[in-house]
């Protein structure tokens, strides 16, 4: 598996199917971190694209590699801004009233999950999200990343705790 | 909810109720490519193409184009249909033909169709309700989103002052955008989308068994994505020429997903038509009464 020291080496040559795989590694991530804001996977689909078409443009003003996933989610978290702005302008009553899931909305505890993600450190965020969502081992995530096994799995466990705190919270 | 495991599978369950099934990573790398954005070159947001397939035929890259066709489709040759001999390095069977009917300016536009084709676990196919349509003139495109029979958006592509202008149409939100683009679309000449697909063919694994498609009979082949990036080995495209024309008629993008109740994803463009009659507007920006412009 290629880090994303090399992948971000070959996008900066204007390698576009390296940086194909950079979107594949991090998709779902950036997708939770949109639909986080928006509440609407129907609506995160092109807040998502957009997200690495930019990431993409402005590649060369990323300084550490190894900060690609904070980078990126800092990207996905200001477009979807951006476009929840713009959505609430628009919004009609018939919107409001549609079945959540033909909308494309998620549930309760979908969304307090993902309330509880968007409260976690960027990298312990980055850490969970790679090892759930795209099913990355340990050793794959710190190789990817560019971070010691050691480091990564604090990183997990730590996120899990904060997450277990969360939800608990969120119970009471 | 007592312990980390629980979390696991918390976030396991949170990803399939997010996360879409299928990657968009294709159709990122099929956006930059048809924009020709660079990472040196800093592009304020608004300024990109919103979609991700086209063909868009700039008048000043009609002629690289041939050009480049001639080179690229150059090295192949497809043999009669009974499964000879279909690569050489000599033959420029499928360029030339392209070749010749820009030339003589027979082919005039292309029209196709995209959509998205799961493959169920029990191996059923089902096809996306969302369905693209594309219309390529010579220096100018649109395309059509519909979600089933309902026509989502519509967007078009015109050339002006040296640039090129996106007006683009929401008919859900019955909003418009007007986006200019500076230059041209760089290295996204009017076969882009063609280009890399058909190039692969040099590398193929394989040629694929003769097909009727539409009634016409094709001639296809069948690589690994592995050969072209950072793909997994199972992931395949496919693609289908017509024997007489030798044209593009279907091309496949084949994306096993086996972690999820789906086994794969294939991407289809399809209902080729190389000499449409499109109507006169067909490439005219038309407003609805009643849309409001919003700022992308």
């Amino acid at each position: 598996m290629r880090s994303d020291k090399e992948l971000i080496a070959a996008s900066l040559e204007q390698d576009r199917v390296a940086f194909g795989g950079l979107v594949r590694r991090y998709e779902k991530m950036v997708f939770a971190t949109v639909v986080s804001i928006l509440g609407d996977r129907h609506a995160a689909e092109d807040v998502v694209q957009d997200t690495f078409i930019a990431a993409y443009e402005h590649l060369p003003s990323l300084r550490r590699s190894e900060a690609f996933g904070p980078w990126l989610m800092q990207i996905a978290r200001r477009n979807a801004l951006r476009e929840s702005r713009r959505r609430k302008r628009f919004r009609s009553l018939a919107e409001d009233v549609a079945a959540p899931v033909a909308n494309g909305q998620l549930s309760e505890v979908s969304r307090d999950l993902l309330k509880g993600l968007n409260r976690l450190p960027e990298h312990e965020r980055v850490a969970i999200m790679l090892r759930y969502f795209e099913n990355l081992s340990v050793e794959s995530i710190a190789s990817v990343t560019g971070r010691t096994v050691g480091t990564v799995t604090k990183q997990l466990s730590r996120a899990r705790t904060r997450l277990l705190n969360w939800l608990k919270e969120t119970q009471k | 909810m007592t312990t980390h495991d629980d979390i696991a599978k918390r976030m396991q369950r949170l990803a399939d109720e997010v996360c879409p099934h299928e990657s968009i990573a294709d159709a990122v790398v099929d956006r930059l490519s048809e924009r020709g954005n660079t990472p040196n070159r800093t592009l304020p947001y608004g300024s990109r193409l919103a979609t991700w397939p086209s063909l868009q035929w700039a008048p000043v890259a009609l002629a690289a184009t041939v050009v480049f066709l001639a080179v690229l489709l150059g090295p192949f040759r497809i043999s009669s249909q009974d499964g000879g001999d279909w690569l050489t390095s000599t033959s420029t069977a499928y360029g030339q033909v392209l070749t010749d009917a820009l030339e003589k300016a027979v082919v005039k536009g292309v029209t196709f169709r995209e959509t998205t084709v799961i493959v169920m676990s029990d191996g059923k196919h089902h096809t996306s309700s969302t369905v693209g349509k594309q219309f390529i003139a010579r220096d100018r495109y649109r395309r059509d989103q519909y979600e089933g029979e309902r026509l989502h958006s519509r967007q078009w592509y015109v050339p002006n002052n040296g640039g090129m202008v996106q007006t683009g149409l929401a008919y859900d939100t019955k909003t418009y955008t007007v986006l200019r683009h500076e230059g041209s679309f760089g290295d996204t000449d009017p076969i882009a989308r063609l280009k890399f697909f058909v190039n692969l063919v040099d590398k193929a694994d394989k040629r694929l068994a003769n097909r009727k498609i539409d009634g016409v009979d094709c001639i296809g082949f069948e690589i690994s994505a592995s050969k072209y990036g950072d793909n997994p080995e199972d992931w395949k495209d496919r693609i289908w020429f017509d024997a007489e024309t030798k044209l593009p008629v279907r091309m496949e993008r084949e994306r096993p997903r086996k972690e999820t109740q789906f086994e794969a994803f294939i991407r289809v463009q399809d209902d080729f038509n190389w000499q449409p009659e499109l109507p006169e507007d067909a490439f005219l920006p038309k407003i609805p009464e009643g849309f409001e412009q919003v700022e992308r």
